[in-house]
């Protein structure tokens, strides 16, 4: 009798927690987005599409009037691009190495689950080079027709880098556990000189958000190296955040830090707004609190600012999982200043500063969105455009780049970072895809974003 | 008249205690060889604490079935004719014994885990796995502390 | 007297006499009390970590060897040579124990804090009572 009712009482109970999406994910873009209650689900839901690849000829959409080429395919996880102003393209082809040590049982389950999101097309092993990739590729296409001449290992042997920068001289490159340069100027296709350590990023065994993106200030003084944190919403420990879910400032001189602005749970896409002193980036929010929180953003970085993560999100929303609590941090958590909606894994940023788009595109920003997992309708999977007027986004993220999950709901490619090229061009990386991607406006329509 | 089986003097209502009480040291030290496995593979530190809490409250409950079983062994003496009792009170002895010296190593010294820790962990789960099963013949051969039925043969 | 003459018990699945179930039941019973006892320590320290993991290994580690019970208990129970009720409360014990893991997988407080807390009491005493129901184990040697 007791044991009829107690399996009766389990299965409402896991029924009862299929909670139905009910926010529609454009409540929740913008400066004030929708944020319900948290629901915390018996089995976090999770929506991660099988990765199929591209087959020759497939490409992702763009809007009337554009039009998608591959650069090149056949890379090993590419998840970085960035242009030098000879025209080359560096990208960044990285992984993790290993895994993370095992705290609890759900540790290597949820391994094992994210391990099929990044699987299927990623990483291939290529001549050079065994385990996974950690290396730099350079593309030069000289005439910018987007087929690159020259495709070649810039340099290799690094550890899980991320974000690179050209300055004064050198290329610095962000590795999980470092800050490293090497002599370089643009026009060479092969660094040969060893790497010079500048600066210790945290990293260690568990590096659980191990990307370490990179951007200069404008007068190329400072660096900015996006630290993320070392769990989802603290469960590993305080110990294990020293210093982390932050931006630090790094003098590219003497390779002094200082913390620019914290509480920002995974910070990717800095960038500096053309022509301000503003730094901008995107921040993958928390996971197992429903599938319509905590949404993913799009931010100004304000010096000293404190953003919440791990005690609140959006402000003063507190994080009822953290303990002990913290309300003198919660009170000076500032809301960020674009909202992309819930688990679209906002990885990539840029500005665009060229002149082959329509006008409307100028200055507006591009953001790559990787795409969700903790839901069971899929979000983000597409790169979105963001009006700005006056160094502000305004209204609503359209679709720029999109059919990256196909009709039969298996995934091609997933976008990661972008960036825009010497021609005017969108370029961005498709990790899973292994393929850099170039989106050019061939005229047509007038192009205008979609409203 | 006494029945035929040995009886055991710590029970409660009939039901002896000393069978109720083992398995918690013995999962706890068992625990205790898991906790040292995972640490000395990955150093993470809440391992290396996880087995200092499972050693301790494992020493604590075997105190306690320690108890139950020497007033059972003083308080029947068919109990202390057998010899399979006696060796599995000096191998429960030895079990304690060992993981008492294991417990203050390793608090002195955490580092020892990698080393004799994890050893004696092991050896003490050997032991134990022994001394189990004598216990296991006292009950299923020997008879202790089983009811007695009436169609028995008489002693 | 009749009933207990004619009646003669079946033996347990044994190896050399030593019933299995007997070597297994106890383990989910252990365990299940220590996540118990770990809860409360989590709660009682004001979340340190530590305590909540060490529920959930103890409750996964409950949960394996539980199933082994249950296995070897259901048998014994078609065979005559255990309690159906041991078995019923176990599987119930198991039940409850399994939606308490899930909770415990959350990140934090809200794994032990009201759900998981009462999850791991009702878990506790079920098992507890197959425990007891199970004591002719020991005590009734065919």
């Amino acid at each position: 009798m007791i044991r009829h009712a107690l399996v009766g009482a389990a299965t409402l109970a896991l029924a009862g927690c299929g909670n139905p999406q009910k926010i529609d994910p454009m409540q929740q873009v913008g400066p004030n987005p929708v944020l319900p209650a948290p629901h915390e689900e018996l089995v976090a839901a999770v929506g991660v599409p099988k990765v199929v690849g591209w087959k020759p000829g497939e490409t992702p959409i763009v809007p009337n009037g554009f039009h998608i080429e591959a650069m090149a395919t056949g890379l090993a996880n590419p998840r970085r691009v960035y242009p030098l102003p000879n025209g080359d393209i560096l990208v960044v082809e990285t992984d993790r190495q290993g895994s993370e040590p095992v705290d609890r049982p759900k540790d290597p389950i949820r391994d094992f689950i994210m391990s099929m999101a990044h699987g299927g097309g990623g990483a291939k092993e290529t001549e050079g080079s065994a385990g996974k990739p950690q290396r730099i590729t350079l593309l030069r296409d000289a005439n910018g027709d987007g087929k690159p001449e020259l495709k070649t290992i810039l340099v290799d042997h690094l550890n899980s880098p991320f974000g690179v920068v050209a300055l004064g001289g050198y290329l610095y490159v962000a590795n999980t556990d470092a800050l490293v340069r090497y002599p370089f100027t643009p026009g060479q296709t092969k660094i040969t000189a060893a790497g010079q350590k500048v600066l210790d990023l945290p990293g260690g065994l568990i590096d659980h958000h191990w990307t370490k993106d990179l951007t200069a200030s404008p007068d190329g003084s400072k660096l900015y190296v996006g630290v993320g944190s070392n769990s989802n919403s603290g469960e590993r420990g305080p110990e294990a955040e020293t210093n982390r879910a932050s931006i630090w400032e790094v003098d590219a001189k003497t390779g002094a830090f200082r913390v620019f602005a914290s509480g920002l749970r995974n910070p990717n896409g800095l960038t500096f707004y053309p022509g301000s002193n503003t730094l901008w980036a995107v921040i993958n929010e928390r996971d197992e609190l429903g599938p319509n929180l905590v949404p993913d953003y799009m931010t100004s970085v304000k010096d000293g600012a404190f953003y919440g993560w791990p005690y609140s999100y959006y402000g003063q929303h507190v994080d009822r999982r953290v303990r002990p609590q913290r309300p003198d941090l919660v009170a000076k958590a500032i809301p960020p200043d674009y909202a992309l909606s819930s688990h679209v894994a906002a990885l990539g940023l840029t500005f665009y500063t060229g002149s082959s788009f329509p006008a409307g595109f100028r200055g507006g920003a591009f953001v790559g969105e990787h795409g969700s997992w903790n839901r069971t309708a899929y979000n983000g999977y597409r790169i979105v455009f963001i009006r700005f007027a006056g160094g502000r986004p305004v209204g609503l993220p359209h679709n720029f780049v999109a059919g990256f999950i196909g009709p039969d709901g298996k995934a091609r490619g997933r976008p990661v970072g972008v960036a825009v090229d010497r021609t005017g061009a969108l370029i961005f990386a498709d990790d899973v895809g292994n393929t850099v991607w170039r989106v050019t406006y061939t005229g047509g329509n007038s192009g205008q974003p979609r409203a | 008249m006494d029945g035929r089986n040995p009886r055991s003097t710590a029970s409660i209502g009939g039901h002896p205690l000393h069978p109720m009480i083992i398995p918690f040291p013995i999962v706890c030290f068992v625990g205790t060889l898991v906790a040292d496995i995972f640490y000395v593979s990955n150093h993470v530190q809440g391992w290396a604490t996880a087995s200092n809490w499972l050693l301790g409250f494992g020493i604590g409950f075997a105190a306690l079935a320690a108890v139950t079983g020497l007033t059972d062994y003083m308080g029947d003496e068919r109990i202390r004719r057998l010899g399979v009792a006696l060796r599995h009170m000096l191998a429960n002895v030895t079990a304690v014994v060992l993981e008492v010296v294991n417990f203050v190593i390793r608090l002195s010294d955490q580092s020892k885990i990698d080393s004799i820790g994890i050893i004696l962990s092991a050896v003490t789960v050997v032991v134990l796995v022994y001394s189990g099963w004598l216990g296991g013949e006292m009950v299923y051969r020997h008879r202790v502390a089983v009811l007695d039925r009436p169609d028995d043969p008489a002693a | 007297m009749a009933e207990t003459v004619a009646h003669r018990p079946v033996r347990p699945i044994s190896i050399v006499r030593h019933p299995i179930y007997s070597l297994f039941l106890p383990v989910p019973v252990v365990c299940f009390i220590g996540a118990l006892i770990t809860d409360l320590s989590y709660l009682n320290s004001g979340g340190n970590l530590l305590w909540v993991n060490f529920s959930a290994w103890l409750l996964a580690a409950g949960l394996v060897f539980g199933v082994v019970a249950l296995i070897i208990l259901l048998i014994d129970a078609i065979r005559g040579s255990a309690a159906w009720l041991a078995f019923g409360l176990l599987l119930a014990a198991w039940i409850v124990e399994f939606i308490n893991s899930l909770v415990h997988a959350r990140d934090g407080w809200t794994a032990v804090a009201g759900l998981g807390l009462i999850l791991s009491i009702i878990g506790t005493v079920l098992v507890l009572v197959a425990g007891w129901f199970s004591r002719r184990a020991v005590e009734v040697v065919p």
